[in-house]
């Protein structure tokens, strides 16, 4: 009887929590909804609050991207801008998600490729220069200074790796391995086909690897 | 189990779950048979466990105050500039006929036309003293009078010395020195009668005291042979304020000039004049001059002189 019971009060949690994560998405959904419509009647406080809700992301992905904080300021500033821009012409034929991070796409690889052009990009100036503006946590922090050091170097090759990839294989690498988009979403994102994704995610995993070789063989 | 080319591309599509349940199982069947694969699958997913240590860089609160204010600035300025913009269009497309926006680009460009018009020539009026040279015959001017002609054999060349004459049409206010020296030579030394007499009549227009002007005049009126350019001369003269040289001419036509009009009006132009000369001259004028009307004036003149003058001596007796 009191195993009944409780298989009983376990399925109505379940059913609970079931409904109020159901509602907690569609709020979400309607909120987000209801702001973009309002932005684009021209409220200006339903922009921010979107703004809000992506802008660590946005900055998150174009750090990963251009790996210095004013280049990433700068991009911030053009995304949100063009998003301001181009709000009234946005159908909700997608999610806005990934109408935006196709924005971002855009804005940080012609970032970087402009900026290759004209050779100012430097590896010198990695994120681990700028410590004030940003968080760099490393999962397993190692508990003896030898394993911490060991993190510190493989942290500094996996930055290595990131950066003999080119703009549009390392941006496929972070929106799959880091923002865990799947290949079709990303496909959507950059406006190519998905077998052109898989090929540049696979290229970019292998320049990773190459670069880790050394780590990967002694994990294995 | 044939071992697929693309092993590696698989094993990285099957770690990001991006295989379709078919490709999946058989991969799987495949990892299970053959120990090479499961050794490739174990670097990689060593690999994969590796990055997975590593988390993004996340921005501090800080970073991101800073950049949503910049931002909220920026698009600050982005709508002010917006508005700005859908404002002036507003006003354009307030004109929803295409004949209405016609008609107000007409009516402002008409306006507009109204204003240059008004203010432009207001601008670039002449001032009253300047003259232009109409038109001027440079290529068909006339040479007259050619000497000094010199030619120099060993280099050939040739000094000529003559006079060019050539047609120019002056314009001008009457008084632009240019022009005042134009009216003053025609009315001395024009052959033509009438061309004298217009001349005397543009400069007898309006008083003034240029003596170049006035002695032409005066010449006019002493010496040239038509009666007509001699009178107009003398009324110009009689319009001028009274000085020395022109009294003396006046007393000169009344002396001698044979036109009886020519002396009446040297008459009415020497009546209130007081000088001796001019008294003596009066006085023979009454006494012998062949014309009745002068001889009669001239009396009229030197009867009142002398009333005026016993009138003065009798209140200072008094």
């Amino acid at each position: 009887m009191q195993d009944f019971y409780d298989f009983e009060q376990l399925k109505l949690q379940t059913i609970f929590a079931y409904i109020g994560l159901t509602y907690w998405i569609w709020n979400m959904t309607t909120e987000e909804k209801a702001n973009i419509e309002a932005a684009q009647r021209g409220n200006f406080a339903a922009f921010e609050a979107l703004v809000r809700k992506y802008d660590k992301q946005v900055m998150q992905l174009t750090f990963s991207m251009v790996r210095n904080t004013e280049d990433t300021e700068d991009v911030y500033q053009e995304v949100f801008l063009r998003v301001y821009k181009s709000l009234g012409r946005f159908r909700f034929q997608s999610e806005f998600s990934t109408w935006l991070y196709r924005i971002v796409v855009n804005s940080c690889i012609n970032f970087v490729k402009k900026k290759k052009r004209a050779q100012l990009f430097s590896l010198d100036n990695g994120p681990e220069a700028d410590s004030e503006n940003w968080r760099f946590t490393f999962a397993d922090k190692g508990k003896s200074p030898e394993e911490w050091l060991l993190n510190q170097e493989l942290s500094q090759e996996i930055e290595y790796g990131l950066e003999a990839m080119s703009p549009k294989q390392k941006m496929v690498f972070v929106l799959r391995h880091y923002y865990g988009k799947k290949l079709k979403e990303i496909a959507a994102m950059m406006d190519c086909s998905e077998g052109t994704i898989k090929n540049s995610l696979f290229r970019a995993t292998q320049k990773m690897q190459h670069h880790l070789r050394d780590y990967v063989r002694a994990g294995a | 189990m044939r071992m697929p080319k693309d092993l590696d591309k698989i094993i990285t599509l099957y770690l990001y779950d991006e295989l379709n349940d078919e490709e999946k199982h058989e991969f799987e069947a495949l990892m299970q048979q053959e120990e090479s694969v499961r050794n490739r699958m174990d670097e990689y997913r060593s690999l994969h466990d590796m990055l997975g240590k590593k988390s993004m860089a996340e921005p501090t609160g800080l970073l991101l105050q800073k950049s949503r204010l910049a931002l909220r600035r920026r698009l600050q300025t982005e709508r002010r500039l917006a508005w700005q913009e859908s404002w002036f269009q507003r006003w354009v497309s307030g004109f929803r006929f295409p004949a209405l926006r016609q008609l107000a680009g007409a009516v402002v460009m008409l306006v507009l036309g109204v204003f240059l018009g008004y203010v432009i020539p207001e601008n670039q009026k002449k001032p009253i003293d300047s003259f232009e040279i109409a038109e001027s015959g440079d290529v068909d001017s006339a040479i007259s009078n050619v000497d000094l002609v010199a030619y120099e054999p060993q280099s050939g060349i040739v000094t000529v010395h003559y006079k060019s004459m050539q047609d120019v049409v002056l314009r001008g206010s009457i008084y632009d020195d240019s022009i005042r020296r134009v009216l003053a030579h025609t009315i001395r030394s024009e052959a033509h009668p009438g061309h004298r007499l217009l001349a005397v009549r543009a400069v007898g227009h309006d008083s003034f005291s240029d003596i170049d002007l006035q002695q032409a005049l005066i010449y006019a009126m002493e010496h040239d042979p038509v009666d007509g350019v001699r009178l107009r001369a003398a009324k110009a003269l009689k319009q001028l304020p009274a000085n020395q040289n022109v009294q003396r001419a006046f007393t000169k036509v009344l002396l001698k000039d044979t036109n009886s009009a020519m002396r009446i009006v040297a008459v009415e132009a020497l009546s209130a004049s007081r000088q001796e000369d001019v008294f003596s001259a009066f006085q023979s004028a009454a006494r012998a001059d062949e014309n009745e009307f002068v001889r009669l004036q001239t009396s009229r003149v030197l009867e009142r002189r002398e009333k005026v003058n016993s009138e003065n001596s009798n209140g200072e007796i008094k």
